[in-house]
């Protein structure tokens, strides 16, 4: 019933295969010797204090979100010109495009504007905002 | 200790894997940033670009011990950095290698008679392969150690267990 | 002003405890007494005319006789210097074990003694009376001893970590079965092992030395009964 997914049976199995090959050979080959000085955690070189997990900063959430968002959008792009080469309504396909970058991009501006895309919010936008 | 090390019998094929290993092992040495005084410069002139020292494949040097195999220590070792020096090589994953780097850290150097606070030698404390003495010894000096421990690391048995290896490991018990 | 004028408003100022000019070195100095070296340096900071506003040197020199503290003022308004001198005279029997001078502190003054002053005390055992922060500054904070007294005792280890010059060879020339095990125990061997015969990968490089005082001695070396403290026991 999947006979024709073939290829993509042995793109799994090779996958799988070259994640786990390195790994087996990794414990069978390399050198195991843990003792207390070589395990504790490196501050550089000095005891430790203090608790390993500290609390983040918000900016990186929202950083990575909004390049994560755009960085699906880019990827979605490929499939798109792909799938739409043949065709038969080049403008139909191209308007749908343009269309999903559209919808996004105001997202962009959305995020600029409020000024969120700066590191340190300047007082212009720390005005609006607050205002 | 992985299963596989120093547990072959010393055959050809296992040279040949030996060899393999001690090729990729040997010419991807990364040293570890650490600079504690003046020999310090002479390294860094090293990194640098007159000297290049990534053409030998250790010019990645790397801020955590973790990810390096290679230690230099130059500059004069105090008794409160040699606590840290010792820990700092602790710290490292095995295979480690250690040059020191200077007179003062072969045998004392200049602090080597009248030095209250200093090792005399960083060897004292923590085992060394290379020596590369020299107040400061010149970038090529230094050069010359990396590549002294690169020939070293290369010829190292990691799978075959070799006559005079069993002898020693046989005498220490195993 | 020269120093002449200097020490002639020094002496106008009324202050108690000033001593002679003394002109015999490069850089005339005052000897002043150690009850007013306080009032002596706030006076030259403050007074209109000589605006020593900067102390950039403040150190001690023991002599056999006395630990004597040696303070450089000097004016960048004015353009003139001047250096003081404080003298604290050695009790009878007084080494580095059984006495520590205590002078007042002027680090209220300058802040630039702060510092100074703690080397002071790091390294030479000079106490200052008032310092809000009297702690050891270039030594580890656990170290025992003022290494820059003439009489110090050079420690052999500390805090595990050895100090003194080998007197043990780190190889024995000549070959045989000991020779081979000295050297695959020893660091230098370790480095020549690496070479010849390669070690057991995994195995840790380097089985650390034996406390000293277990350790066999080269013919002529001397012997420290060191508190053992093994290194790297794993």
């Amino acid at each position: 019933m999947f006979l024709s997914y073939h290829a993509v049976l042995v793109f799994l199995i090779t996958g799988m295969a070259m994640v786990c090959t390195p790994m087996i050979l990794g414990v069978l080959f390399r050198p195991r010797n843990p003792y207390p000085a070589k395990t504790m955690a490196y501050e550089c070189a000095e005891d430790p204090v203090g608790d390993a997990q500290i609390r983040f900063d918000m900016r990186f959430y929202s950083a990575a979100l909004i390049f994560i968002i755009f960085d699906v959008e880019i990827a979605f792009m490929f499939p798109w010109a792909l799938v739409f080469q043949g065709f038969h309504d080049r403008w139909l396909a191209l308007a749908e495009g343009v269309a999903f970058i559209a919808i996004l991009f105001l997202g962009l501006v959305y995020v600029w504007v409020k000024g969120d895309v700066d590191w340190v919010k300047t007082f212009r936008h720390r005005r609006r905002v607050q205002g | 200790m992985g299963i596989l090390n120093n547990a072959l019998p010393d055959i050809a094929p296992v040279r040949a894997v030996d060899a393999a290993v001690g090729w990729g092992r040997g010419s991807s040495l990364w040293p570890m940033t650490f600079g504690i005084a003046c020999c310090a410069i002479e390294m860094m002139a090293v990194y640098a670009a007159t000297f290049d020292l990534d053409r030998f494949g250790a010019g990645v040097p790397r801020a955590t011990p973790r990810q390096s195999d290679l230690i230099i220590v130059p500059g004069t070792v105090n008794a409160k950095m040699a606590v840290r020096v010792r820990r700092l090589w602790d710290q490292m994953a095995e295979p480690r290698y250690v040059i020191a780097m200077g007179a003062c850290v072969c045998g004392g150097g200049p602090y080597v008679k009248w030095g209250y606070n200093t090792v005399k030698g960083v060897h004292k404390i923590i085992p060394v392969d290379i020596f590369v003495p020299g107040c400061p010894p010149r970038p090529e000096a230094l050069m010359d150690g990396i590549l002294k421990l690169r020939e070293n690391v290369t010829r190292e048995a990691v799978f075959a267990r070799r006559e005079a290896t069993a002898r020693i490991l046989d005498a220490r018990g195993g | 002003m020269n120093e002449q004028q200097l020490h002639a408003k020094l002496l106008a100022s009324g202050l108690p405890g000033i001593g002679e000019l003394d002109t015999s070195a490069r850089d005339p100095f005052v000897r002043v007494d150690a009850g007013s070296i306080v009032a002596v340096l706030t006076f030259l900071r403050d007074d209109h005319d000589c605006r020593m506003e900067m102390l950039h040197n403040l150190t001690a020199v023991e002599r056999p006789d006395a630990i004597e503290l040696v303070y450089h003022v000097c004016s960048l308004a004015r353009h003139h210097a001047l250096t003081v001198k404080l003298s604290c005279p050695r009790p009878d029997g007084g080494n580095h074990d059984t006495w520590i001078p205590e002078v007042p502190s002027v680090a209220g003054v300058y802040s630039a003694a702060n510092w100074h002053e703690r080397e002071q005390w790091d390294l030479l055992g000079v106490r200052f009376a008032g310092h809000p922060d009297h702690r050891r500054i270039l030594l580890p904070e656990e170290w025992i001893g003022h290494p820059l007294r003439k009489d110090y005792v050079y420690p052999t280890w500390h805090d595990g970590i050895p100090l003194e010059l080998d007197a043990i060879p780190l190889y024995e020339p000549g070959g045989g079965q000991a020779a081979a095990e000295a050297a695959a125990a020893s660091a230098a061997g370790a480095a020549g092992a690496a070479a010849k015969a390669p070690r057991k990968a995994g195995e840790p490089l380097f089985q650390p030395p034996a406390p000293l005082s277990t350790r066999p001695l080269a013919p002529g070396g001397k012997t420290t009964d060191t508190p053992a403290s093994e290194l790297g026991s794993h």
